[in-house]
């Protein structure tokens, strides 16, 4: 248990040093910045308490836009999928929902990538969605949810890899 | 109220998500002028779609009172232009005033702070800053356009504070709303030198780039002055009577960007 809560306390700290510090500014391409943070929100044990993760994760968020001087795309895209995550559990693990690490261990490679996929474009989605804050710029919305989102993949996928047991 | 507490325990998923995310908007529209300005568009263009139906509705009978008034004023439009005979039409282009005419959709008297919606926008070439009168008097400022629609800070809200002068003498001060009767507002700043009376009527005082000199007020009903202070208090009742008003004319001053530069 104390292993588990170091090692998502160690995810919430790595996730908005290296945010802030490297991928804020990164530039992939000219203007892709991944989101690393989000590895925080997709390995938080799916049989813990909501409330503390709807917190936690508002907390991760605001702290990232305090520290990026960002209005608050981070918060509400944070917020937001905390609230809906254990919708997004039961639709991508279904009978394997309830194992606490499912990102982890104990579930099929596939239901993992889909859950992950859909935090990430959901989350993308909301963020660029409320820093354009336009109808009008919904291509720009778009190119960047899937562009973005496609990096932010590729460096979770490639963390996950390190720390997930099959 | 065990019934509200079991509710309360049920959703409190809910309320804790929706507590933060107000919060959360709250924080971006304050740090954000961006996003505050948007969302401000989108909310008077909503506002102004929905007054608009009740607003045709209310128009179509009361269309003989407005053509009553319309009559009356193209009356005095037709006395001006019969009894100036160089006077012409075309001339007009020349004013430092274009004038722009709308309908107020939306009204409010009972805030402190009131604010009117008008049917016209930016599509219109409204903009921000522009003086709001009817044929009776002031209405207010344009404070914030969206497409379609505009919101007008009302006279009768107690942060406005216009620039105003008796007509028979030129002597000037500044008029606010105090929020308490909606047809009285307060003059102020008018030293007690000056030689008034009940009955004197208050004209705009050209000292703004809202409004020309010379549209009226409205009257003095009351005027007080106190030992050893200079200055009068006076109550001045509002020509117009803003919760009845429908046609404005927007003001736009040509000259605007050529004042502020100069400021």
């Amino acid at each position: 248990m104390l292993h588990e809560n170091l090692r998502l306390a160690k995810f919430f700290i790595l996730g908005v040093l290296l945010q802030v510090f490297i991928f804020e500014s990164w530039g992939f391409l000219g203007y892709i910045n991944p989101i690393f943070y989000i590895i925080f929100l997709l390995i938080y044990q799916f049989d813990k308490s909501q409330i503390q993760f709807i917190l936690l994760s508002f907390l991760l968020g605001l702290i990232i836009d305090t520290l990026t001087q960002n209005p608050g795309s981070n918060s509400v895209s944070c917020l937001i999928i905390a609230y809906i995550r254990p919708f997004l559990i039961n639709f991508s693990f279904g009978v394997n929902a309830d194992i606490s690490n499912g990102m982890i261990s104990g579930t099929k490679i596939e239901n993992r990538i889909l859950f992950a996929g859909l935090v990430i474009l959901i989350h993308h989605f909301i963020y660029f969605s409320i820093s354009y804050f336009s109808f009008s710029a919904y291509l720009n919305i778009l190119k960047n949810t899937f562009l973005t989102g496609l990096l932010t993949s590729i460096l979770i996928s490639i963390t996950l890899g390190f720390i997930s047991k099959r | 109220m065990q019934q509200i507490v079991n509710a309360l325990i049920k959703y409190k998923k809910f309320i804790l998500f929706f507590s933060l995310l107000c919060f959360a908007f709250i924080f971006i529209f304050n740090r954000s002028i961006y996003h505050k300005s948007k969302f401000n568009r989108f909310f008077i263009n909503s506002i102004g779609r929905v007054s608009n139906f009740s607003f045709t509705i209310n128009e179509y009978f009361n269309l003989k009172k407005i053509n009553d008034k319309i009559l009356k004023e193209n009356k005095t439009l037709k006395n001006l232009q019969i009894n100036r005979s160089n006077f012409k039409i075309e001339d007009t282009k020349d004013f430092q005033f274009e004038v722009f005419s709308a309908k107020i959709i939306k009204n409010s008297l009972k805030s402190s702070r009131n604010y009117l919606i008008v049917n016209k926008g930016i599509k219109d070439s409204i903009e921000a800053e522009m003086g709001v009168i009817s044929s009776n008097g002031v209405i207010g400022i344009v404070n914030t356009v969206s497409e379609n629609y505009s919101s007008v800070i009302s006279i009768l809200n107690i942060d406005l504070k216009l620039n105003a002068k008796f007509k028979k003498n030129n002597a000037f001060g500044s008029l606010s709303w105090n929020s308490i009767n909606p047809s009285i507002i307060k003059l102020n700043d008018i030293s007690v030198i000056n030689n008034i009376s009940i009955g004197d009527s208050i004209v705009t005082g050209g000292m703004s780039t809202y409004f020309p000199e010379g549209i009226l007020i409205g009257k003095i009903i009351r005027y007080k002055s106190y030992d050893g202070k200079g200055y009068y208090e006076i109550d001045v009742e509002l020509n117009n009577k803003i919760g009845k008003e429908i046609n404005v004319y927007i003001l736009k001053n040509n000259h605007q960007k050529e004042i502020n530069n100069l400021e």
